[in-house]
């Protein structure tokens, strides 16, 4: 399993790359999947509603009231009726390569079971929902989906009654009709928006809406489709006719040649079969985290900052416990935490320069990575260190791989995420002998523990508590945000040499 | 906004993409559901096929047997047989099925739903069924020479008042 995600993460990473220079300054699309999708639904939601108007919800006027928007109204209605179609298609695509990009960067184990888990039945759920809104047009696609359903209901044992029946030639009803509208208009897509936010309710933060380029990007592309290629329906059904040639929306049609195929016990047992395994995925095998923060109440002011940062949540603040002046504490959920340090680099007292004779406590800490243990490995790399333009180099476990980069000049320490850095210790490591210092983590609108690289940024600028102090030199400290792609690893040599060379020697 | 020729170049391949693999497969490649010349043919019906053994009027020595609230003048064996059909194509086989009766004692009505395809023109179908416990022969019978067009779609049903199929 590991040799497939690493390969898988390889190709990602590489496909990325290639779109980084397209879109920077945190516009990579594949850094905005989650957010992309919702505003698929958006664009369905509003499309839907405006197609609604016109939408005649009974069997005989189905078929002519969509002839009458494509064909009649084509210049609003049947745009309307285009983007209903491709948004739906585009959140397909969006939504497999989040899945398949969640599982080749390995978020979808440990603390992330969750939105992993509850992700798979959106899956159900959306194409559910594209597979009723096509049985809506009534035309010779819907009867041959709706018989083929039919089949797929039918099937399953226990079930008494003989579902396909219902489409034969002339036996459709409008109740069945009604239901099938009711279903598509309002029961899956408050069960969708209901999974949805599931999905998401354990992170914090969350990215909902794609940038705005971003946006306008996409919408204007599936306009484009819309108009270049407008939605059309196949003939109307006719009592005595099979269809022939059925051009199917392979993002949500798929299983039905294979129900023609296998027959539906295979098609069932496929679909059931892919769904069970990827719900089971995180325990294939499953990921134990490092353990949780803790909290050192004796050193916390109760400022709040670290559960402020927490991108899952699992920092919250309540009533103050051991009776100091302060008023809140914060207290960590194990069960929400990815171990990733950040709320160790939000927290004032991670200074380096307090307790410098002693073991260093800090307000809010990993029990195995501590400040003082980051304090003490900053300060004996530095004493390693010989010659001019010496750096420190502070990389971040998921982005670019740094660990092979330590030279006499360059000492390297690595960190889960680049947000456990406290940025008082840069001021410590450029007071204590180094000449410059770097800081590496994942590419700009895409980290691992999703917020810790906007977090460091954002500190450094000081537009964040705790803010890099005013005094230290702006131009000894420099940051790379990059991803682990090959290209970018054995460009970043080159940079290092470059910030060095910028570096004036310290007195 | 892109900031370069080299990125909004990249872009713009990249909405291309976008644009293209949406463009087609909303509606491509073709699914050829049936072949060109073919014709389908559907059997659906529900049907209640006869009880696999006849029902016995108990005699009284048997009824007194019985618990008095259980004492029924007629005892019928609930499960019903298996239904069994042929299609045959100018006499030829085109296809056979057997379908069992639902129901925890098999003895509800079935409903009997099969697709099968065949070539057009000028062709006699028949389709025949056996509902009874018995080993050959078959309890009812249809055929109909007919021109049948590619694309047709051919129901088979069954009426029940009138016991025989009916082509359409
Ligand atoms: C309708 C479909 C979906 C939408 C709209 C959606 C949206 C989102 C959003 C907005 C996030 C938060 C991203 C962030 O801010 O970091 C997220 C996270 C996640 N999604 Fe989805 N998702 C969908 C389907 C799926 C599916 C099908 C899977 C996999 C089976 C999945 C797996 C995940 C995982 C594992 C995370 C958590 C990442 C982490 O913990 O850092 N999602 N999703």
């Amino acid at each position: 399993m590991d040799a497939v995600r690493r390969a898988g993460n390889n190709v990602i990473l590489s496909i990325e790359q290639w779109f980084n220079k397209g879109f920077p300054d945190r516009l990579n699309p594949f850094y905005h999947l989650g957010s992309l999708t919702f505003f698929f639904f958006w664009i369905v939601l509003v499309s839907g509603i405006y197609v609604f108007i016109f939408f005649e919800t009974n069997v005989a006027g189905a078929y002519k009231s969509v002839e009458y928007m494509t064909h009649d109204q084509w210049w609003m209605a049947g745009v309307m009726r285009s983007l209903h179609r491709y948004a739906s298609d585009a959140a397909v695509i969006s939504i497999f390569i989040h899945m398949f990009r969640e599982f080749f960067r390995d978020r979808y184990r440990g603390v992330r079971w969750f939105s992993w888990f509850t992700g798979v039945p959106t899956l159900w759920l959306v194409v559910i929902l594209g597979i009723t809104g096509y049985w809506l047009v009534w035309d010779q696609l819907a009867q041959y989906v709706a018989l083929a359903t039919g089949e797929l209901i039918d099937w399953i044992p226990g079930i008494p009654s003989a579902m396909v029946f219902n489409f034969l030639d002339n036996q459709i009803t409008d109740r069945f009709f009604t239901l099938m509208a009711f279903l598509h208009l309002l029961g899956f897509p408050v069960a969708l928006v209901f999974l949805l936010w599931t999905h998401v309710s354990r992170i914090s933060k969350v990215d909902f809406n794609p940038p705005l380029p971003l946006a306008v990007g996409a919408f204007l592309t599936l306009l484009a489709v819309s108009l270049v290629k407008p939605a059309v329906s196949h003939a109307p059904v006719q009592a005595g006719h099979s269809p022939v040639v059925l051009n199917l929306d392979w993002f949500y049609l798929n299983i039905y040649p294979l129900v023609d195929i296998m027959g539906p016990g295979w098609a069932w047992s496929l679909s059931t079969g892919v769904t069970i395994v990827l719900m089971l995925l995180p325990w294939l095998p499953s990921k134990k985290e490092l353990p949780a923060a803790e909290v050192n109440l004796e050193h916390c002011s109760g400022c709040g900052q670290c559960a402020l940062d927490c991108p899952y949540g699992s920092v919250t603040m309540r009533k103050r416990t051991d009776g100091k002046k302060a008023e809140f504490e914060p207290t960590v959920d194990p069960g929400l935490c990815t171990a990733c340090g950040i709320c160790s680099g939000s927290c004032v007292s991670s200074s380096p320069s307090r307790m410098p004779n002693t073991t260093l406590k800090t307000g809010i800490e990993m029990p195995w990575f501590t400040v003082d243990a980051l304090r003490q490995e900053v300060r004996s790399k530095l004493g390693a260190l010989s010659g001019t333009g010496k750096i420190i180099l502070f990389g971040c476990e998921h982005g670019v791989d740094v660990t092979t980069m330590s030279t006499p000049q360059t000492a390297v320490v690595n960190l889960p995420c680049s947000g456990m850095l406290p940025p008082s210790m840069l001021d410590y490591v450029l007071k204590n002998g180094a000449d410059g210092v770097v800081v590496t983590g994942c590419r700009e609108g895409d980290c691992y523990h999703r917020c810790g690289n906007t977090w460091t940024e954002q500190r450094l600028s000081g537009e964040r508590e705790p803010k890099l102090l005013k005094r230290v030199d702006r131009q000894r400290v420099v940051e790379f945000r990059i991803s682990n792609s090959k290209s970018e690893r054995a460009a970043l040599n080159q940079r290092i040499d470059a910030f060095r060379r910028s570096l004036q020697p310290s007195a | 906004m892109p900031k370069s020729f080299a990125q909004f170049g990249i872009q713009l391949v990249a909405y291309a993409m976008f644009f293209v693999v949406i463009f087609y497969l909303s509606s491509a490649p073709a699914y050829h559901y049936l072949k060109p010349g073919e014709a389908e043919v559907k059997l659906a019906f529900k049907h209640t096929s006869q009880r696999e053994q006849e029902c016995h009027t108990r005699t009284q020595e048997e009824l007194q047997k019985l618990p008095p609230n259980m004492r029924k003048a007629q005892d019928c064996p609930r499960k019903r047989a298996l239904i069994y059909i042929e299609l045959l194509l100018d006499d030829q086989y085109l296809a056979t099925r057997t379908f069992t009766p639902p129901g925890l004692s098999q003895d509800m009505a079935t409903h009997v739903y099969a697709k099968f395809r065949l070539p057009a023109g000028r062709h006699k179908l028949t389709v025949r069924m056996r509902d009874r416990l018995r080993a050959d022969g078959f309890d009812y019978v249809e055929e109909t020479v007919r021109d049948w067009i590619p694309g047709q779609g051919i129901l088979i049903g069954f009426d029940e008042s009138r016991e025989r199929f009916e082509i359409n």
